[in-house]
């Protein structure tokens, strides 16, 4: 399964990430997750959430994920991308492609990615909240 | 014959540097000390910690190991809150 696991300090440019894509003629689905960040943050207005991480355990963990579904699905390939550092409302904070034969292992291989990203990947959020006048 | 201590790096994440207001600092442990052990011990030397003890997350060096992992010299252990990725 190839894979590519990236962080990054800047904004995800999706069109220029769907441009790279390769996809092998025996793939059927390209499934993808876009992570948004929302404007309301434990009941109030945030402007952005400054993103913090244990850099080299996230590329491990997210490693260790990888290896499983591997095992559990025929992917062909999966490729992430998480910002670090300050994103903006309604900007990009994740970005998920799973390529695969069919829909089905594309759409599960995606959720349980998201799944158990949220339960070990060491990275956390700092939420800017909107300045009350 | 009298065994040398181990030098284990602490790490904090998130606010648990808050916490403890520093984001790493050495302990020297006995040989054969676990991770469970060792979590005592940084909740003793930072008390604001003990409130965490439920909901603090605990790698050695970059995995989740079990809290009867003995420690070896040279690892890492990190400290951090419930993981918030995406």
């Amino acid at each position: 399964m190839k894979r590519s696991i990236k962080l990054t300090i800047h904004p995800i440019v999706e069109s220029s990430l769907i441009a790279e894509r390769k996809v092998s003629r025996e793939m059927g689905a390209v499934n993808y997750f876009s992570g948004i960040v929302r404007e309301g943050e434990e009941g109030k207005k945030i402007k952005a959430i400054n993103y913090e991480a244990f850099e080299k355990m996230v590329l491990h963990q997210f490693d260790l994920i990888l290896n499983e579904i591997e095992e559990r699905w025929p992917i062909e390939s999966i490729r992430l991308v998480h910002r670090i550092g300050k994103v903006n409302v309604n900007e990009s904070s994740l970005w998920v492609e799973v390529v695969s034969p069919h829909r089905n292992e594309a759409f599960e291989a995606c959720q349980w990615l998201i799944d158990e990203m949220k339960k070990k990947v060491p990275i956390w959020k700092h939420p800017i909240f909107t300045q009350v006048d | 014959m009298e065994q040398t201590p181990i030098d284990i790096k602490v790490n904090f994440f998130s606010y648990f540097k808050d916490l403890t207001e520093c984001e790493s600092t050495v302990l020297q442990l006995p040989q054969g000390t676990n991770l469970d052990q060792a979590l005592s011990i940084i909740r003793q030397q930072y008390p604001k910690m003990e409130r965490m003890e439920r909901s603090t997350l605990a790698a050695v060096d970059l995995e989740y190991v079990a809290n009867d992992h003995v420690l070896k010299a040279g690892e890492e252990i990190s400290l951090f809150p419930p993981v918030q990725g995406g």
